[in-house]
């Protein structure tokens, strides 16, 4: 998959980050295309998921982070004063690391957004509840249990199910940071699935710590470093021939 | 080796003191669990002699609404120990003042965690912790000089009555059930908030439907540790209640509670006699609901574990 036809969702530019006086991303400079995966691999403390969580602006809730650059998602700007925070989330969702269904029923946890948005046709919430369990390839080991706690369920089921309940809010881009990296190898492989289904239909840009996932299931990867942006290409390109020593040395394995 | 071998046959040194550790520990829960049972039996055999020894009926006792111990009902040759009024006087306050703080206590609680957490644990935190250790005669006192006088001027009547009570009580339960409920909030896990706003709920929305959600069983436990507290406040209520045994008529009018009768009476009766038996039966019944309360919370527990 080439982005060169497709529109942009998502243009970042000299993305800075401060905690207190700490720079903690130096100019990031990154652009996410329609559809498909993007994949931001480094080590530990390199910034990406730093900078993932600046997308939707969930650095909001503590004190002392300072952001500056430019945010364009579909023209608007993500960081402007008059953008509203409740909206901009419902349009760029988000999956964390952590599966963290809320302690209510399936059924409760999926419609959460659209129940927040208003939504109260039995009819519509029927629908919207089968459509994104089936998206996320969990409706057939759940359909009899709706009704049932979804803590009751196992780590990738309920994972799953975080990843139904934002898609239920129909966004235009996915947020995953390190959706599996508390799970089991099945469970994992059932989100890797899960993710490929919607590669077509949503743009996703998904935080790793596994290159072999990242090479798996991107199309494009970017390779943060100690908070910069040190590579971003098509996957293949990354892996097979990067251009830059450090992400070569990096998925060989000689460091992080 | 002979020297190996001794050691390891013999106890040690440290295993010795292991051992002392462990004997001191249960010395400490067997006296603990001594007194519990003795204050039980002995509160209990008291309280029981009132129906044995005495012959007094239980429904007479519960559900009579006439109270003078003192005096013999020249009908029935028993003397008057109808405990409804207390019974429902001790009730009444409880829950009158749980419904009153519980509200206050959950938006104190919630301004403390969610919405002011650097201002929240700076100042209100100490001043919760003030307000639990002010001992009960000084609220009650103030419910004298203050409450009482502004009760009356304000509905009539003497300013004495369970609404007197309620008062004074709400603000007494109030720290209680405000720091338990902070507990709970704070132990809603993070993530919960997170991906609450993440799937674009507003600040009150994730705390309305998901925090407050979440965190339904600890505050229920809140309350009803606030209400065992209120049920058995004995100085500050009788301080402003008005002591009369009789049926609340309405809410300003001089009634009594069950601790309240007891602190009145206990040091003016003759140990044995029935005046006492029946003060040592309400003892017994501020005892049974004190677990009653324990019971409840238990409960609560276990659901919010199954959960």
């Amino acid at each position: 998959m080439t982005d060169t036809t497709q529109k942009n969702i998502l243009e970042t530019r000299d993305v800075k980050l401060w905690y207190g006086q700490k720079e903690a991303l130096h100019g990031i400079n990154l652009t996410f295309p329609e559809k498909g995966i993007t994949a931001l691999i480094g080590p530990s403390g390199s910034g990406k998921s730093t900078y993932l969580r600046a997308l939707n602006r969930m650095h909001d809730l503590e004190d002392n982070i300072t952001v500056t650059g430019t945010f364009d998602f579909n023209g608007t700007d993500i960081y402007a004063p008059t953008t509203d925070t409740v909206e901009l989330r419902k349009r760029i969702g988000m999956v964390f690391q952590q599966p963290n269904p809320f302690p209510f029923s399936i059924y409760e946890n999926v419609i959460f957004g659209l129940r927040l948005a208003g939504v109260k046709d039995k009819v519509v919430l029927d629908e919207a509840v089968e459509k994104a369990l089936r998206q996320s390839s969990v409706w057939d080991e759940v359909k009899d249990d709706l009704h049932k706690s979804a803590l009751g369920l196992s780590g990738g089921q309920q994972q799953r199910v975080s990843i139904a309940r934002v898609l239920a809010t129909s966004p235009d881009l996915l947020l995953l940071d390190e959706p599996t990296s508390a799970l089991d190898p099945v469970s994992s492989h059932n989100i890797e699935e899960t993710l490929m289904n919607l590669r077509n239909d949503y743009a996703m840009i998904i935080v790793t710590h596994s290159m072999s996932q990242a090479s798996r299931l991107s199309d494009r990867t970017a390779f943060f470093l100690s908070g910069n942006l040190i590579e971003v290409d098509s996957t293949r390109h990354i892996f097979l021939d990067p251009k830059r020593q450090e992400t070569q040395d990096y998925i060989s394995g000689r460091f992080g | 080796m002979d020297n190996i071998t001794q050691k390891l046959t013999q106890k040690s040194e440290s295993t010795k003191k292991d051992s002392m550790g462990r004997a001191v520990s249960l010395a400490a829960l067997a006296l603990i669990v001594i007194v519990v049972v003795a204050i039980f039996a002995f509160v209990i055999s008291r309280g029981m002699s009132t129906f044995f020894k005495d012959g007094v009926s239980v429904s007479d006792f519960l559900f009579g609404t006439n109270w003078n111990p003192s005096v013999i009902n020249p009908h029935t040759k028993q003397p008057y120990i109808g405990a409804l009024p207390m019974i429902l006087g001790s009730f009444l306050v409880t829950f009158l003042a749980a419904i009153v703080a519980t509200p206050f206590a959950i938006g104190t609680s919630l301004f403390m965690t969610e919405i002011a957490q650097k201002r929240g644990a700076k100042i209100m935190q100490p001043i919760i912790e003030l307000l639990v250790g002010i001992p009960s005669v000084v609220y009650g006192f103030i419910g004298l000089t203050v409450v009482v006088p502004f009760i009356r001027s304000v509905f009539g009547g003497s300013g004495f009555g369970i609404l007197s009570g309620t008062i004074v009580l709400f603000v007494m339960i109030l720290p209680t059930i405000t720091s338990m409920t902070v507990d709970t909030l704070k132990s809603v896990p993070r993530h919960y908030r997170e991906s609450a706003l993440a799937i674009g709920a507003t600040r009150w929305q994730m705390i309305y439907k998901v925090v407050l959600r979440a965190a339904t069983p600890g505050i229920l436990t809140a309350i009803v540790f606030g209400m065992a507290r209120a049920f058995g406040e004995a100085l500050a209520v009788q301080m402003v209640i008005g002591n009369a045994a009789l049926m609340p008529h309405n809410l300003i009018s001089p009634s009594s509670t069950l601790t309240s009768v007891l602190t009145m009476g206990i040091g003016n009766t003759v140990m044995g006699s029935l005046q006492n038996n029946v003060l040592w039966t309400l003892a017994m019944i501020l005892l049974l609901m004190s677990l009653v309360f324990n019971l409840i919370v238990r409960a609560i527990g276990r659901r919010g574990e199954m959960k």
